[in-house]
């Protein structure tokens, strides 16, 4: 599960994740794919079974998939936005 | 002394400002702004607003700079005025009005972009407002917009309050000489209408009602060939609008701007435009600007 910093305040906007750092006054977009990803960490599901998930749902390959959501968690974390 | 009610406050000001005035002589309010006139010495460094205004805080006190017009210094419950020499009455007080008591007293419940603000030309009960860097076209297109059934709300300064209405503000539509021409099929310039800064005054139809904001346009000049409309959505929409928002960095709190900022984007529509690096006639802009509502019907 990952959890937002108390400093980052979070809102939807057309389908997309905006998000500001209110520490820096910086603004961050996810796209609609990384937002669907983050809903479903943010749940609580694992790496594992988010990349189930969209799996199935998109038939997308789940090794590829799986890069992609470490890389985002990566992102978030370089921009310490996450924990 | 001329008695007020605007932005929660009972006015008693020693200039005639652009509001109705209270008749009642009994009326009270717990809020009393002082305005008075006198001159300003405060000297500290001096950060930039927008465009040639300026603004500097020290302790509780607030200074605004609007040249030409006049200098502004806000300490607790008094604004001080001290007007440039030979600067239009009306221009200091709708400065008073819809900037400095915008920012003073009313920070947290309006939202102030830079750009041009004019009624709908589809739905006069609708604004749309221009907004880009400096000659981008802001206000040569909201005066285009002006002979196509639209009015000026407001020019430079466009105050958004929180339920999404656009307020008319500053409504004095300002361009440089060639535009002016343009738009007034060559009427000669004078002093009279200069604002004494290479731009002149122009005469145009101006709303003096809030109008719900339906449309954002962010007009930008790049190397293209001709126009270009595109849709912005999400962060898009965001990362385009934040960069015109005016604010004072220990009055107006990035949180406020973050809440207020989604809000008012999720029911509108923002669409930038890109066009050709050189003139470009205003009536071709307002053709692909008409297509883009011929589309959402």
């Amino acid at each position: 599960m990952i959890k937002f910093l108390k400093s980052v305040m979070i809102s939807n906007l057309d389908d997309e994740l905006v998000l500001m750092d209110t520490k820096n006054g910086h603004y961050y977009s996810l796209n609609e794919s990384a937002s669907e990803i983050i809903n479903y960490l943010q749940d609580g599901k694992t790496v594992e079974e988010v990349a189930n998930l969209l799996n199935k749902k998109y038939s997308i390959n789940i090794e590829s998939v799986t890069n992609d959501i470490n890389e985002l968690i990566i992102n978030l974390k370089n921009k310490k936005l996450i924990d | 002394m001329y008695k007020y009610f605007a932005y929660n406050n009972l006015i008693i000001s020693e200039l005639l400002l652009p509001l109705n005035p209270i008749i009642d002589e009994n009326y009270y309010s717990k809020n009393i702004l002082y305005i008075n006139k006198n001159t300003i010495s405060f000297i500290y460094k001096e950060t930039s607003l927008i465009g040639t205004i300026s603004y500097s805080i020290k302790d509780q006190e607030i200074y605004i700079n609007v040249p030409n017009v006049a200098q502004y210094l806000y300490n607790n419950n008094e604004i001080i005025v001290d007007p440039y020499d030979q600067s239009d009455i009306k221009l200091i007080g709708l400065y008073l009005i819809h900037f400095v008591m915008l920012f003073i007293i009313n920070n947290n419940n309006y939202l102030l972009l830079h750009g041009s603000a004019v009624t709908s030309p589809f739905n006069k009960e609708e604004a749309m407002i221009l907004i880009g860097n400096k000659g981008a076209g802001k206000s040569t297109l909201a005066a285009t917009l002006s002979k196509h059934n639209s009015k000026i709300l407001c020019d430079d300064l466009i105050p958004i309050s929180k339920d999404g209405l656009v307020h008319p503000g500053i409504p004095i539509i300002k361009l440089f000489e060639d535009s002016y021409k343009a738009i007034t099929n060559n009427a000669e310039i004078s002093n009279e209408n200069s604002d004494g800064q290479g731009k002149y005054h122009l005469n145009a139809n101006y709303s003096s009602s809030a109008k719900k904001l339906n449309t954002i346009i962010i007009l930008s000049k790049c190397n293209i060939n001709d126009i270009e409309i595109k849709e912005l959505t999400g962060g898009e929409k965001i990362k385009a609008i934040i960069q015109h928002i005016i604010k004072i960095d220990t009055l107006n709190k990035d949180s406020f701007i973050f809440t207020y900022l989604m809000e008012l984007t999720k029911n509108i529509k923002v669409y930038s435009l890109k066009r050709v690096d050189e003139y470009i006639n205003p009536e071709l802009i307002i053709k692909e600007i008409f297509k883009i509502y011929k589309k959402g019907d």
